[in-house]
């Protein structure tokens, strides 16, 4: 059956049945001469005698041709037999021109894998629907400060209660804060939790029912209720060994027993990924002061309630409770936030961008597969015109065509999908973990589908365009000029714009990495003011049950008496340079403070500057690497019973003192005036792209804190000593867990993973798009120089030289990506302000980048457009005139 | 051309071919000569004509082609059954002796 179908094929692209049929006449024509030469017949009248007798050679010739080249569906076959014929032939055709296929199939192997990869990445993180019921109409309520000009303020407990009481618009409202918080068990490691302490409606808003017990409920979230606590699947799974007699035992957070009482489903992490226990705030409408705001706020839009009329209700409620409570509460207003813009917001511009590379890497692909089909229909116009004359009907070509088309684009949609799984799990693998919901990720049906349909439905389109054309198309015309054929004027002009777009939209997305990658650079060169080589940061947290913390008292006999113990011992460790205490580590922002100086002019309090503060051990800026520039750094003489002092940053001394010597003057916060005894160097404490914030630093034992860093300087690798830090901890206290072991540099460069990730998105998107744009021009111009071949043997044959023809050839293919770069850079100048939140230190306009791209997209234009040429210049003249 | 095609010589032609080829492959020139033997010249006229029949079959799927070397050696086109083409052959058979009985039952009785 195959060879029937070879038989076929070859009849119009090598013409071997011709052969076969002449062949086959000649030995019976040949066998014939020689018996009648045995019975004493002349050699040449036995050969006419032979020929006589077989009768009309031409006719009956023509008449095997006809018979080898009819279609099968002469035979009356059924649908199926066609379709397998179709079939056979659609492989025979694809095998017989493995070029062609694999180019085919890369281009929508790449165009559907990497369009769905990515796509599902960016729906997964930005556009499914939140896991939650009736999630669309969540949304967080945050207060504002007009005086500061702050916008995302945590709410105060009396404050969500006024606006539980008095709203209209809200069906149901709950309020959450994180605790730090340890696990202690006799049979485990003590470990630091993750621990939101809620109301007890949070569980109703997002309407997921627990595993296992039951959630929270009014009762229990009353003040002096009983200490109940519902954990999460994934420390059940971890903690507790999935046991399911937990209910009704009691753990131990902070000292404390708790009761469980309920185990989530797995994957609730309600507010964040990783939070590990919930327990009931108890609080009431007055038990917490106005003034501290510790909660975010979370609710349910009633039906029907829009975001603007929800917004319009919380400005006025906070305009009655800013009359009612000046003191606490002047400057504070309210406002509401969908619930997707509040998880995803900071990540929604990068997240927009790689959308628009996924259209533009999609498109891109489609312009291919269409240039790359349409190029090869001119091809196949003959076939099709010899075997519309030879009785195949229009029905029949374009049901076979269709086969072609799908096996092929079948072909690269197992392709894309092979790519689409390699590609989520490498994007899932090196995505930063900060990137929210990213941990949700998985292939998504709809977008593979989507991918796959737009690149599928233009593979069949263009395939099945010779087909279409077969009804118009003139056997006289495609047959003449002894087989050739003859160049289409119009179909050239759509190859070559097919091409130029493509090209131009290559250049768009290798613009936009080009300057990801720029803005990366300059973000890595940024210098953070310390020097964060070999330096480990691991964190303790002293439980105020065992060790009293009495806020702004310097009586913490048991903190200090830890912390000095711990120093010394870190300190005699092998290979430590320096150690030092901090309440927070150089890469955290900890919190900023109000502050008067004195001797200067009252500043009313809703006025007044506030400023970083860090309280940090004797040793910090020689164990960080931060540089003293005036005055002194702390020392022994800096303790509890010192006078009390404060080294200000470089910031601040710009701003506070400009003209005179801050070293000597004094400043007040918590109550306290503390003389100023040094300036240190400015740190970029929330990552190098920040501005640089004033702050200033206190002397640890002045201002004791529980929770704290340990800052340890090693003089060989810094990791290498973690084991050691935490045995000297539990040595002091063998209930106290270690957390957040990392190096100063790792947590340093969490500020640049997200800067990062977008750049390898993009840059990948621009590879692929090279790849697809090179396989294009490579396509066309091997197409067009195959048109050629008769032309170029002419032109040889004139004289022109095997370098003028390859000079020609690798011209046309460099003037059609001229003008796809110039093209795709003027809309770079556009599209690239899309970019501009995500660049750091770079215009969206960049000379050196736009050069480079111009010569990156050149040069692949180059290599792609060679290879043909170097065909072209090897064309042997003579073969070239004599017809295919 | 199909395969009831009620041309007389056409069917005979075809179920002598199948017959002939029923022991195994020959080449065109061979069955060519094998037919006027066997039926003195009555069912070819043209030697030429015996092609486009064996061509048809092929095409029909009855008999399969190679190429191979003939008895003097040289390059041969060969024509064997294929297992549509022995069913062809047992149905044509048993087809022909009932056309050939009923047609002799009528000359018979005449």
């Amino acid at each position: 059956m195959i060879k029937r179908f070879f038989g076929l094929w070859a009849a119009i692209r090598r013409q071997t049945i011709q052969q076969d049929i002449d062949s086959e006449f000649a030995y019976h024509v040949e066998m014939r001469t020689r018996a009648l030469e045995a019975t004493g017949m002349g050699a040449a009248a036995a050969r006419r005698e032979a020929e006589r007798r077989f009768g009309n050679y031409g006719r009956i010739r023509a008449e095997c041709r006809a018979v080898m080249m009819v279609d099968a569906e002469r035979k009356g076959d059924g649908i199926m037999a066609q379709f397998g014929q179709d079939l056979q032939y659609a492989v025979r055709i694809i095998l017989k021109n493995p070029g062609f296929a694999a180019t085919v199939i890369l281009t929508l192997g790449l165009g559907i894998g990497a369009n769905t990869a990515i796509f599902s990445v960016v729906d997964g993180v930005l556009l499914r629907p939140l896991p939650y019921a009736g999630s669309d109409h969540l949304v967080m309520v945050w207060q504002n400060d007009r005086l500061r000009g702050t916008e995302l303020e945590w709410f105060s407990g009396p404050d969500y209660f006024d606006v539980l009481e008095r709203n209209v618009v809200f069906e149901d409202l709950a309020a959450w804060e994180f605790i730090g918080a340890t696990l202690t068990g006799a049979d485990a490691e003590p470990q630091v939790i993750r621990a939101a302490r809620t109301t007890h409606s949070l569980f109703r808003i997002l309407g997921v029912p627990p595993m296992l017990g039951r959630v929270y409920d009014a009762e229990d979230d009353q003040p002096g209720g009983e200490p109940v606590v519902v954990l999460s699947y994934e420390l059940w799974a971890s903690r507790f060994g999935s046991d399911e007699t937990i209910i009704g035992r009691r753990v131990v957070i902070e000292g404390n027993p708790y009761e469980v009482i309920g185990v989530m489903p797995p994957g609730f992490a309600y507010p964040t990924v990783g939070t590990q226990v919930w327990t009931p705030v108890q609080m009431g409408p007055t038990s917490r002061p106005r003034g501290n705001h510790n909660f975010r706020v979370v609710a349910q839009l009633a039906d029907g309630v829009t975001l603007e009329r929800a917004n319009a209700n919380v400005t006025a409620i906070a305009a009655d409770l800013e009359e009612e409570y000046a003191d606490d509460n002047l400057g504070r207003g309210m406002w509401v936030q969908g619930m997707l813009d509040a998880t995803v917001g900071a990540v929604r511009p990068a997240l927009l961008l790689l959308l628009g590379s996924v259209a533009l890497v999609l498109l891109i692909a489609c312009v291919n597969v269409a240039s790359l089909l349409f190029a090869r229909s001119t091809v196949r116009q003959r076939e099709v015109a010899i075997r519309a004359a030879l009785g195949a009907g229009r029905d029949r070509l374009i049901r076979q065509f269709l086969t072609e088309s799908l096996v092929l684009s079948l072909l690269g949609g197992a392709a894309g999908l092979l790519v689409a799984f390699g590609g989520v799990r490498g994007l899932v693998a090196l995505g930063p973990a900060a990137l929210p919901r990213l941990a949700n990720v998985g292939i998504d049906g709809r977008v593979l589908l989507f991918a796959m349909l737009a690149s599928l439905g233009t593979g069949v389109l263009f395939g099945v365009l010779p087909a279409l054309q077969a009804a118009r198309a003139d056997l006289q015309s495609v047959l003449k000029e002894g087989g050739r054929m003859p160049a289409q004027r119009g179909g050239k002009g759509v190859r070559q714009f097919l091409v130029v777009t493509e090209v131009a939209l290559a250049a768009v997305l290798v613009t936009g990495a080009g300057l990801l990658i720029q803005s990366f650079w300059r973000l890595q060169a940024v210098d953070p003011g310390f020097a964060a080589g070999n330096v480990l940061v691991a964190n303790v947290q002293l439980p105020a049950s065992r060790y009293p913390q009495t806020f702004g008292s310097t009586d913490n006999a048991q903190v200090l008496a830890f912390q000095r113990e711990l120093v010394e011992r870190v300190g005699g460790l092998p290979n430590v340079e320096s150690v030092a205490l901090a309440v927070h580590h150089p890469a955290n922002p900890g919190w900023t403070s109000r502050f008067t100086i004195d001797g200067r002019p009252r500043v009313p309090p809703g006025e007044q500057e506030e400023a970083r503060i860090n309280p940090v051990g004797r040793d910090y800026f020689r164990t960080v690497g931060i540089q003293v520039v005036r005055g002194r750094g702390f020392d022994e003489g800096d303790r509890a019973s010192g006078p009390p002092v404060v080294i200000i940053n470089e910031m601040f001394a710009r701003r506070h003192f400009p003209e005179e010597d801050p070293v000597g003057q004094r400043l007040s916060f918590w109550g306290q005036s503390r003389e100023i005894v040094g300036v240190v160097a400015d740190v970029k404490f929330r990552g190098p792209a920040r501005a640089t914030r004033q702050g200033w630093y206190a002397p640890m034992e002045q201002i004791p804190f529980g929770a704290f860093s340990v800052l340890v300087r090693t003089a060989g690798e810094s990791l290498d000593i973690a084991p050691l830090v935490r045995q000297q901890v539990l040595a002091i206290d063998p209930d106290l867990p270690v957390f957040g072991v990392a190096t100063l540099q790792q947590l340093f460069s969490g500020f640049v993973a997200q800067p990062q990730f977008n750049m390898l998105l993009l840059g990948l998107f621009a590879g692929v798009a090279m790849v697809l744009a090179a396989v294009g021009i490579y396509g066309v111009m091997s197409y067009g120089v195959n048109q050629r071949t008769h032309e170029i043997g002419v032109r040889i044959s004139l004289g022109a030289t095997a370098g003028d023809v390859l000079r020609h050839v690798v011209g046309q293919g460099l003037v059609l990506a001229a003008a796809g770069v110039a093209i795709g850079l003027g809309a770079s100048l556009w599209l690239t302000r899309a970019l501009s939140s995500l660049l750091f230190g770079v215009g969206t306009v960049h000379l050196p980048t736009f050069v480079a791209v111009a010569f990156i997209v050149g040069a692949v234009a180059f290599a792609a457009s060679y290879v043909p040429a170097r065909r072209a210049s090897n064309v042997d003249p003579m073969q070239a005139l004599r017809g295919e | 051309m199909s395969p009831g095609n009620p041309e007389r010589l056409h069917g005979t032609l075809e179920l002598l071919v199948l017959k002939l080829l029923e022991p195994g492959a020959m080449n065109g020139y061979a069955i060519g000569v094998r037919i006027q033997e066997l039926t003195d010249g009555a069912v070819i006229v043209e030697e030429g004509s015996l092609y486009p029949a064996l061509y048809r079959m092929q095409r029909r799927g009855w008999l399969k082609t190679e190429w191979g070397k003939s008895e003097n050696n040289r390059r041969a086109k060969f024509y064997r059954l294929s297992r549509t083409g022995k069913r062809q052959l047992g149905k044509e058979t048993a087809e022909w002796s009932s056309f050939a009985a009923a047609v002799g039952k009528i000359l018979g009785s005449g």
